[in-house]
């Protein structure tokens, strides 16, 4: 038996999160945490791109009711709950945020909107907003890492809204200050909400497992605020741990392993475009045969996309796509896209283009998806053959916005100047870029947060 | 074996009439308000009520909704404030089968959207029935023992469907936006066990009270969710909260049996499944006479289930005191009452009480009590050896309490925190609640006094 109390895994991730200095965040997290920010308001931005958005507003504004909170996009503000609700909708909403690709999670719609709820509320610094916000999301891979998502997934767990409300409640217990078992009890809040199954897969409620998330995440931190106690250890407790009760014990090593030195939330990968994170790669290849050889797509002869055999069985049935839906994880739309428009945007996805005669019969006659055992599921090659006999190759190693393949603030611009186009002015647009790209060096966010609100309905898409 | 119990539970409760519901049940369902509304009143003396309280002003949102015997808070902030008072102070029903209270999760989300919606006193009725019908019926479809051993606290896990379905039932949803409503409860589904000893375990209660309010309130939308929450293949409750579950068990006799008819009531702050220890010590108590002073020793044998969640347990502060088991016995000899004054800090401190509890007061497995019964043999200075033995508490499904005896425990809770002639007026608005006409005049009878 033990002689000395030794600290939980849960303690210890509370201490991590209450208590690491955003000021000794390395230059390389507090990238990564600005632009997971820049990457959000800019899903957000786009998510009337998405049938569901107004009715989820709808339902945000009955069950948190009117407030102060800033809504992105909007000109209403609603509570605290409401506006964590529906801007945690926005930024999935149009299926271009990020993902945490190890856990099939998406990270920021749990935890950039109550942190920007609670630091609006108290008129917190950008430096505060972005260290919780590196805090929440480390805090969040952490945990989808220690619940083993190789167990937790084939048995049905869906991860946005298991480890998001401990990210969410990470991320705002930074900014209101809690102390370390302040922040252990806000875990442990936030695993007794931890909630979601694939059970909807396919319909909409999967994303409102995200939106739940970062509600769940806000409850949690602000009811331990008061001193309400939970469990010393939510993580590894032998009945009813999460560890345990949604996994088979999980790996309890790799939450605390290095922690605050190895920043595992740079392993978030950001999408330049929409469609699933396994089309990712073969669009990478396929735009970096467009700056190289800009194929002319009426003399293309034929595209071979290669990839991994277990991307190949989940996707190939995709060849000729119904509905958006489908067309987002169609890789023969999605490429015959990008190569006869030199884009791939939310605009490609409109029901013209999906039966676009052309793109239909190019998709028909044109394409073929491959499995190819030697390649992993990051990996994709993209072959096109020209009617003139040429040949054009590419092969991406790791998709564009993965850690080994980093999205560049140009790439990040030129995805917000996309879903910002037609809501906000340049001016407006310029000017909020400006503030996160420098977020920071903001003392008070009173202009940010008055420039989120600023977008009007879309006027013409970009 | 029916494939879609998640589609016939919606599409019966989305008809479902106050004519389909027998006298009997309608009698027993008003009597469960009334209980549950005293316990909520009760549930202001929860030590944690106020921080539950501050959650809510957190989480903003215009107070428009009452707070039983409190100041008004936003639909979701009195959601999550009845919730939480209603299981406060241990007083709340249980469904022994799958250890869920029940009342909780189903009606402060009813009343909080019947308040704002002026619903007649007979649709609330209707529509507690019908949740709480939801909450048996789906913890009947779950493989109780399994879902247990993995670690699940079942009223965060089936309670969010109590809700889902009494405000669904109040909103008149069609049977598709039913069915997802149902399936937008049960994708909340949360709530381990490893919070036990700790408040966040009667929070599951409170969040699941919010859960099946908000799955009711995007339902409503037209948002879409999965068709079968409860058996699909991938990621369906009953696999995966229970490794396999019954979907037949679920939907059995649907509209003929009334499942909640299975709840029990509590006449006693307590832990639930201690109540057969309090049943057994008052009914020595009367039957014997018995005082400390005649007392040499007491010993208790539970259940190993119970002995482990009840017989251990410190008695260091109130909250851990109303789970003692010893505890309990002690103060039951001692004060010959169980109420609130049993549980103070100033009580549990008492010397006297504590020593006589640790020299004289002995709890034990008993292999031959089943579930939560209890065996209480008394040995007496003079020799005798009492004992009596019970399966069930007074309140249990198979011992109900009368109307007398909850209208009894209503006006005990609401001493000192409404005042009488409220007391009084709510007690006869709830008997007669088929008739009440809006159930905002009850919440404003209900609300404290100077909120009013």
């Amino acid at each position: 038996m033990d002689q000395t109390p030794t600290e939980t895994p849960t303690e210890t991730l509370a201490a991590f999160a209450a208590g690491h200095s955003a000021e000794a965040l390395p230059a390389s997290a507090r990238v990564a945490a600005r632009n997971l920010l820049l990457d959000s308001v800019a899903c957000a931005l786009a998510s009337d791109f998405s049938d569901e958005t107004d009715v989820y507003a709808q339902f945000a504004r009955a069950a948190g009711g009117a407030g102060q909170s800033s809504i992105i996009g909007s000109a209403e503000r609603l509570s605290p709950l409401g506006a964590s609700l529906l801007n945690a909708y926005q930024i999935t909403a149009a299926t271009v945020c990020d993902t945490y690709v190890p856990a099939h999670v998406h990270i920021t719609p749990e935890i950039v909107p109550p942190a920007l709820a609670i630091a609006e509320r108290d008129g917190a610094s950008g430096a505060a907003l972005l260290g919780a916000i590196a805090i929440g999301s480390e805090v969040a891979v952490r945990v989808a890492a220690g619940i083993n998502y190789a167990v937790a997934g084939p048995r049905g767990w869906h991860m946005p809204g298991i480890v998001g409300p401990f990210g969410a409640a990470a991320a705002v217990g930074r900014i209101l200050g809690l102390a370390p078992l302040q922040m252990r009890n806000a875990f442990g809040l936030a695993g007794s909400q931890s909630a979601g199954t694939w059970a909807s897969w396919g319909t909409p409620t999967v994303k409102f497992h995200q939106s739940r998330g970062a509600g769940s995440g806000l409850l949690a931190a602000l009811l331990a605020q008061t001193g309400f106690t939970a469990s010393a250890d939510i993580l590894t407790h032998r009945d009813g741990g999460i560890l345990n009760a949604y996994s088979d014990g999980g790996r309890p090593g790799a939450i605390t392993q290095a922690l605050g030195t190895a920043w595992e939330f740079e392993e978030i990968a950001l999408r330049i475009w929409p469609g699933g994170t396994p089309l990712q790669p073969t669009l990478t290849a396929a735009f970096d045969l467009l700056r190289s050889a800009a194929p002319d797509f009426g003399a293309i002869a034929r595209v071979r996309i290669e990839v991994s055999p277990d991307v190949h069985e989940a996707h190939a049935r995709f060849v000729r796509p119904k509905g958006t839906f489908e067309a987002l994880l169609s890789f023969h739309f999605a490429v015959a896209s990008a190569l006869r428009d030199g884009s791939f945007w939310l605009t490609s996805l409109s029901s013209a283009q999906i039966e676009d005669p052309a793109i239909v019969a190019f998709m028909a006659d044109r394409m073929e998806i491959v499995a190819n055992p030697a390649i992993p599921r990051q990996v994709s090659i993209v072959t096109i053959e020209m009617t003139d006999g040429r040949k054009l190759v590419a092969r991406a190693d790791a998709a564009k916005g993965t850690r080994a393949n980093p999205a560049t603030v140009e790439d990040l611009r030129g995805k917000f100047h996309k879903c910002a186009a037609g809501r906000l002015s340049a001016a407006d647009e310029a000017e909020l870029l400006d503030i996160i790209l420098s977020i920071e060096a903001q003392t008070d966010l009173s202009r940010f947060f008055a420039l989120l609100r600023k977008p009007g309905p879309r006027q013409t898409a970009a | 074996m029916t494939a879609q119990p998640t589609t016939d539970l919606a599409a019966f409760f989305s008809s479902m009439t106050h004519e389909g519901l027998p006298p009997a049940i309608r009698d027993l369902v008003t009597d469960i308000i009334l209980d549950t509304v005293a316990s909520a009143i009760a549930g202001r003396h929860g030590d944690e009520t106020s921080q539950i309280a501050a959650l809510a002003d957190a989480i903003g949102g215009p107070a428009t909704s009452t707070v039983i015997a409190g100041r008004p808070a936003s639909l979701a902030g009195a959601t999550l404030i009845n919730g939480y008072q209603v299981t406060a102070v241990t007083v709340c029903d249980i469904h022994r089968p799958t250890l869920c209270h029940v009342t909780p999760e189903v009606i402060p989300p009813a009343l909080a959207w019947a308040e704002a919606h002026h619903a007649r006193g007979r649709d609330f009725l209707v529509a507690v029935a019908a949740g709480l019908e939801a909450v048996v019926r789906v913890g009947t479809g779950m493989n109780y023992p399994a879902m247990r051993a993995r670690g699940w606290h079942s009223p965060g896990v089936i309670g969010p469907f109590g809700g889902a379905t009494a405000v669904g039932r109040l909103m008149g949803l069609d049977p598709l936006r039913f069915r997802n409503a149902l399936s937008l409860a049960g994708t909340q589904s949360a709530g381990t066990f490893a919070h036990w000893g700790t408040p966040t375990i009667k929070f599951h209660q409170s969040r699941g009270a919010l859960s099946g309010l908000m799955a009711a309130l995007l339902a409503q939308t037209g948002f879409k969710a999965g068709p079968e929450v409860l058996t699909a293949a991938h990621g369906g409750l009953f696999n995966l909260y229970s490794d396999g579950g019954d979907g037949a068990a679920a939907v059995a006799d649907l509209g003929e049996r009334w499942m909640l008819e299975t709840i029990s009531l509590r006449l006693w702050p307590a832990g639930s499944s201690i109540q057969s220890v309090i049943t057994a010590m008052f009914a020595l108590i009367e039957a014997h006479g018995l005082t400390p002073d005649t007392v040499e020793e007491i010993e208790v044998g539970l259940s190993k289930t119970v002995y482990d969640m009840h017989g251990t347990l410190p008695w260091d502060n109130r909250f851990r005191a109303l789970l003692s088991t010893p505890y309990v016995v002690g103060v039951v000899l001692h004060d010959r009452a169980c109420w609130f004054e049993q549980f103070r800090p100033e009580r549990i401190a008492d010397p006297g009480l504590d020593a006589f509890i640790r020299g004289r007061v002995r709890v034990r497995i008993d292999e031959t009590v089943k579930g939560t019964g209890a065996a209480v043999t008394i040995r007496t200075r003079d020799g005798q050896r009492l004992t009596d033995r019970r399966d069930h508490p007074r309140g249990d499904a198979a011992d109900r309490l009368s109307r007398a005896e909850i209208v009894d425990k209503f006006r005990r809770s609401a001493d000192g925190l409404l005042p009488r002639d409220r007391t009084e007026r709510a007690i006869e608005m709830i008997v007669g609640i088929e008739g009440l006409a809006d159930m905002a005049e009850l919440c404003a009878v209900l609300a404290a006094p100077h909120s009013a």
